[in-house]
């Protein structure tokens, strides 16, 4: 009997406690939607309030009459399509070209123990860590007359003028970084790739050499089926911060016809821009969040479409120990 | 097997080795020329002192000037050093576990949880440096600003409301705003930590499913089962992670590295100097953090 009541005890004891963990996860989980929906609501619902009922008092977050007419006037000279495409072209090839090579890269540094290999995952420690900045100069001038790393010099010998290509204003200044495992953050994914790889069961690879697979069979075959949420998720990062970017292209891409949409909304979304006098302050700011909302919305696109991959296609049927 | 390996170590390179080298190529170029280059350009430059006269770029060697200038000379360089190191520790450390718990958290199967993990993902969509700098030019005519991310600003009103409805209730009062308070610290941190609850709910999902029902079947609680299953297991993300934030935090908009920015406008030559040390700085402190948790990390092999 007592043992009984006990068990009954316990029982409720951990209902409770379960009852208590719901609620408190509820409270995290709304405090953090709080923190981050705020200031994206307060964008988009300004962005459809009629700017000359931005500071009327009687809105408190639901305007009044929603309009699209920001978004109207706010098209009228933003070229909106023009600048996506760009940015569509930079963001897919260069995600393309890193995702590629920073996972090779990674997983010839979690698999291969080769001489220098410690010294290798310093090196890419290193592009992370140093600021950007620092590179900025050299690199202006390396661009503006591109010899293909040293091949333009040693054919300008020969010819008697070196061969050299002004890159600067072209989308090369993206794809090549990319291409060679320094773009945008490429050493945080081959870091990222690195320890995932590390993390897979040698098993399954020995599996596919003992059935005569060569390196790079073992690789494309095994590895990346297997690390698909790692791909999807590196894909997803590496888009939306090529998107995001406003640093390279300030620096090398600032023609106003080539520019990426983020550092166009930049350079249109400014007072002194001619475009804007005698737009109202209240108007200025209702239709910078037009344009914001405009320019990241396809990453949000983006997002959902990969997210069902990203979060619910993780089964690892394939692996057992 | 011993003569086998021995046999191996005469070799000078292996057939390892060049098929790892193969993989590491690409790299190995662009750090090459796209990295080492206009470092060590930047490195030269940091040893003179550059104008710009009407033949372009004029250079005077002046040695390790620049370096003693910002390490003795520039008080305000030593000073910002030395403030971020002491705030950065906690922050790093906060944002950490908070990640780790809510990843854990959005790990689990519950209703709304598709909408909590889009909810975690927007920092980082909404994270671009234009979509912060126009929020802050935009909202100076509501005067919401003054902490240096307008987003986060706007989120301690948000969390300003959180804390009055605590208060509202009355008892426990004192407590619960020092609590609130804490909260809303905490939270003004969601907008700096939607990569690391990315990573680890990819680590998470990782993790083999069959090790939990080993576990269940043993009768192991779930505490037993996060500190025997999860945390040994998750720990090279925990390693990516820390190494991320750390440099994340140094590399964001702080003083030095707007120091750094300003600097390279008119004075390259100390701002290579600048940056230089403070690259070494974290350097270190990256490779020392290295040191430590990759001793603890564990592999599934």
């Amino acid at each position: 009997m007592a043992h009984k009541k006990e068990m009954t005890a316990k029982k409720a004891a951990s209902v409770s406690s379960a009852v208590f963990y719901k609620i408190f996860r509820l409270f995290v989980l709304i405090g953090i939607s709080y923190v981050v929906l705020y200031p994206i609501l307060t964008m988009i619902l300004q962005s459809i309030t009629l700017p000359t009922d931005l500071f009327s008092s009687s809105r408190v977050w639901i305007p009044d009459n929603p309009t699209f007419t920001n978004f109207t006037h706010c098209l009228k000279y933003f070229k909106y399509g023009e600048h996506v495409w760009i940015t569509v072209q930079i963001a897919a090839i260069s995600t393309l070209c890193q995702v590629a090579v920073s996972s090779l890269v990674g997983y010839g540094l979690a698999r291969y123990r080769f001489k220098g290999n410690t010294l290798v995952f310093m090196m890419v420690i290193l592009t992370i860590i140093v600021p950007v900045q620092t590179a900025q100069i050299p690199m202006y001038v390396d661009y503006q007359k591109f010899d293909f790393f040293g091949i333009g010099k040693v054919i300008g010998w020969f010819t008697g003028t070196p061969l050299t290509v002004n890159l600067l204003n072209t989308k090369w200044v993206y794809y090549i970084p990319a291409m060679l495992g320094v773009g945008i953050n490429s050493g945080l994914y081959i870091f990222l790739f690195r320890q995932f790889f590390k993390g897979m069961p040698k098993d399954l690879e020995d599996a596919g050499r003992v059935d005569g697979c060569n390196a790079l069979q073992v690789y494309l075959r095994i590895m990346v089926p297997n690390t698909k949420p790692v791909f999807v998720t590196v894909a997803l990062l590496s888009a939306i911060f090529y998107w995001n970017d406003s640093v390279i292209s300030g620096m090398f891409l600032n023609i106003t016809e080539n520019m990426p949409i983020m550092l166009y909304t930049e350079f249109i979304m400014d007072p002194s821009y001619t475009g804007y006098t005698g737009v109202t302050p209240e108007q200025f700011k209702a239709e910078t969040y037009v344009a914001l909302l405009l320019a990241v919305a396809p990453l949000m696109i983006l997002y959902i479409i990969c997210q069902k991959f990203f979060t619910e296609c993780m089964d690892r049927s394939g692996i057992k120990g | 097997m011993k003569k086998e390996k021995k046999k191996r170590t005469y070799k000078l390179i292996t057939r390892t080795d060049i098929i790892g080298y193969l993989f590491v190529l690409p790299f190995l170029i662009g750090f090459l020329f796209l990295f080492l280059k206009p470092m060590v350009t930047s490195v030269i430059y940091s040893f003179h002192k550059i104008t710009f006269g009407e033949s372009g770029m004029i250079m005077e060697k002046v040695g390790l000037e620049n370096y003693r200038y910002a390490l003795f000379g520039d008080a305000k360089f030593f000073k910002e050093l030395l403030t971020i190191g002491g705030t950065v520790v906690v922050k790093i450390l906060v944002i950490m576990f908070m990640s780790i718990f809510v990843a854990l958290l959005l790990n689990q199967k519950f209703p709304g949880r598709l909408f909590f993990r889009t909810v975690m993902f927007l920092p980082v969509i909404f994270g671009a440096d234009t979509i912060l700098k126009l929020f802050i030019e935009t909202d100076a005519y509501q005067s919401l600003s003054g902490s240096s991310n307008a987003f986060v600003s706007v989120g301690q009103s948000a969390t300003g409301f959180l804390q009055e409805l605590i208060q509202s209730f009355g008892f426990f009062s004192d407590m619960m705003s020092t609590f609130s308070e804490y909260a809303k610290k905490i939270f003004d941190l969601t907008w700096e930590m939607g990569i690391q609850v990315i990573l680890f709910i990819v680590g998470l999902q990782a993790i083999p499913s069959y090790l939990y029902e080993v576990c269940e079947m043993e009768g192991a609680t779930k505490w037993e089962t996060f500190w025997k299953i999860t945390f040994p297991l998750l720990s090279p993300t925990i390693l990516l992670c820390l190494i991320y934030t750390v440099i994340e935090n140094f590399n964001s908009s702080n003083e030095v590295v707007k120091m750094i920015s300003e600097n390279m406008g008119h004075r390259i030559h100390y701002a290579c100097a600048q940056t230089w040390l403070y690259s070494i700085i974290v350097f270190l402190l990256v490779m020392i953090i290295y040191g430590i948790v990759s001793r603890k990390t564990v592999y599934l092999d």
